[in-house]
């Protein structure tokens, strides 16, 4: 038996969850907390094998909680199980110390194949997509125009091959020129060069 | 008698022994007088020199005088003009100083809301949804009848829409975690659909001033929505900048694009501009055969 605490402030969802795992087996509920700070006072006490633990709550929030728990726990499993969804939370969970993170409205057979996953001592998180390299200086459609540029393109012609407006090419234009720190149309051409760009 | 006041001049002759003269114009004369009593042999009479002096008003210093008076007088009126001129222009300023704060607190007051409402629909129906979900799915391993299964999916469809509906009135972790970061959950999600596809380029450092972001938000939302509403766009580009001093943002779509003449109030533009105006930013827009490009500047605070 997995010996369970869950924490969400909100009761009909921890009623649902709770039967989730009498019906599914191999779970026993030894705790149910609708906030963080009561959660706290009592987690060493009961020393839970899996902590399910929302983000949201009034009080003192999940990510927190997760926080201070690992300060002194580090063997209890804990999953946070939110309604969120942007990534950023993911990776908040994770530096917390939490070992997966899931969103509420997932099927529940996969909840629980999480849970197991987790038990296990693997974590889970959704999958963090590949950070965009914010860092390039130019963008795929600026080096085609600064491409075009150096090879004696006007400003309409890259209208017309890109299929795009002339206020658009003049933007790009501008913006590259000022990334590249060029006072005039031939110095960026020439900076971009120089830079390997072309 | 005859007489002449100027040696270049011609002689009168008059029969009177007094002489008048009138109407002399101001200058120096001598008045030449040479006698006769048969008109043909004339004695000289010493001439009398005299000078007619001008009148007040032509003097040298009057005209000076006036000159600098009429100059003063200018530059005083000139200045007070410049001044009435700048005052009216500062009191201008200030009502679109004023204008912009009433703005700016309106949009700010309707996110609050947005937020509000996202936030309950978020956390209490959503998370209402998701539990009567688990136990329709319960029920549905029990029984396995086709109702067990169609209350299941449409609590998952309704999960869904609520969702939908969360990420338009509150931009998804857009004051959390920046701009880009927001902006790229947003296009995720609409990208999902598969209806439409949008091209994301973010160069340059994130963005973490929550009430510029949520306004930028809010354009490129209404942006999006023109593109696939009216312009009946299957490609947008979002295409971001940011400089240390503003940021600069493309956006393309390959709709049909619109006459800016013939813009209606549908058509939100006047949203967007006054949204672009709250940021003391700049809008232009071009519509065509390439469809609509929009590109717009937001100053950055240092």
């Amino acid at each position: 038996m997995i010996r369970t605490i869950l924490t969400d402030d909100h009761k009909i969802f921890m009623d649902g969850l709770d039967k989730l795992l009498t019906v599914y087996g191999g779970f026993e509920v030894i705790g149910k907390f609708n906030d963080g700070r009561s959660l706290l006072n009592k987690i060493d006490a009961l020393n839970p094998d899996l902590l399910i633990i929302d983000i949201e709550m009034p009080i003192l929030g999940g990510l927190e909680v997760v926080k201070r728990i690992r300060t002194r726990n580090k063997t209890t499993k804990i999953l946070v199980l939110t309604m969120h969804e942007e990534w950023g939370y993911s990776q908040e969970a994770s530096t917390a110390g939490a070992n997966g993170l899931v969103n509420k409205s997932t099927d529940a057979d996969l909840i629980v194949e999480i849970i197991h996953y987790i038990c296990e001592g693997k974590n889970q998180f959704p999958k963090i997509p590949k950070q965009r390299d914010q860092s390039a200086l130019l963008s795929g459609r600026e080096l085609e125009i600064i491409q075009m540029l150096s090879k004696g393109h006007s400003n309409e012609s890259i209208s017309n091959e890109l299929f795009i407006s002339a206020l658009t090419v003049k933007t790009h234009r501008r913006n590259i020129q000022k990334k590249l720190s060029a006072d005039n149309s031939l110095q960026m051409i020439r900076i971009a060069f120089e830079k390997g760009l072309i | 008698m005859r007489y002449k006041i100027k040696e270049e001049s011609n002689w009168i002759e008059t029969p009177a022994r007094e002489l008048n003269l009138l109407s002399i114009a101001p200058g120096k004369y001598n008045l030449n007088f040479q006698f006769s009593v048969d008109h043909n042999t004339w004695i000289a009479a010493t001439a009398i020199p005299f000078q007619i002096s001008p009148p007040w008003w032509s003097t040298w210093y009057f005209r000076i005088t006036t000159a600098l008076a009429l100059a003063l007088v200018g530059l005083l009126l000139y200045r007070g003009g410049i001044k009435q001129y700048r005052k009216r222009n500062e009191y201008l300023g200030l009502i679109n100083e004023q204008q912009k704060k009433l703005l700016n607190a309106e949009i700010e007051a309707t996110e609050r809301e947005r937020s509000r409402i996202a936030k309950e629909l978020h956390d209490g129906i959503g998370t209402d949804l998701a539990s009567i979900k688990f136990i329709a799915e319960q029920l549905n391993k029990k029984t396995e009848t086709q109702e067990a299964t169609t209350i299941q999916n449409q609590l998952q469809r309704a999960i869904t829409d609520i969702r939908g509906i969360v990420y338009g009135l509150a931009p998804p972790g857009i004051s959390k975690y920046g701009l880009s970061a927001g902006l790229q959950n947003y296009i995720a999600k609409l990208n999902e659909h598969g209806l439409i596809h949008i091209k994301f380029d973010f160069l340059g450092t994130e963005v973490t001033d929550t009430h510029l972001n949520t306004t930028i938000f809010r354009i490129i939302q209404e942006l999006v929505s023109n593109s696939t509403r009216h312009a009946k766009s299957k490609n947008i580009s979002i295409h971001i900048n940011v400089f240390p001093d503003y940021l600069n943002i493309v956006y393309t779509d390959d709709g049909i694009g619109f006459d800016p003449a013939l813009i209606t109030p549908g058509l939100g533009l006047s949203n967007i501009q006054s949204r672009v105006d709250s940021l003391n930013g700049n809008l232009d827009f071009e519509s065509g055969k390439n469809g609509t490009a929009y590109s717009i500047d937001i100053p950055l605070k240092k």
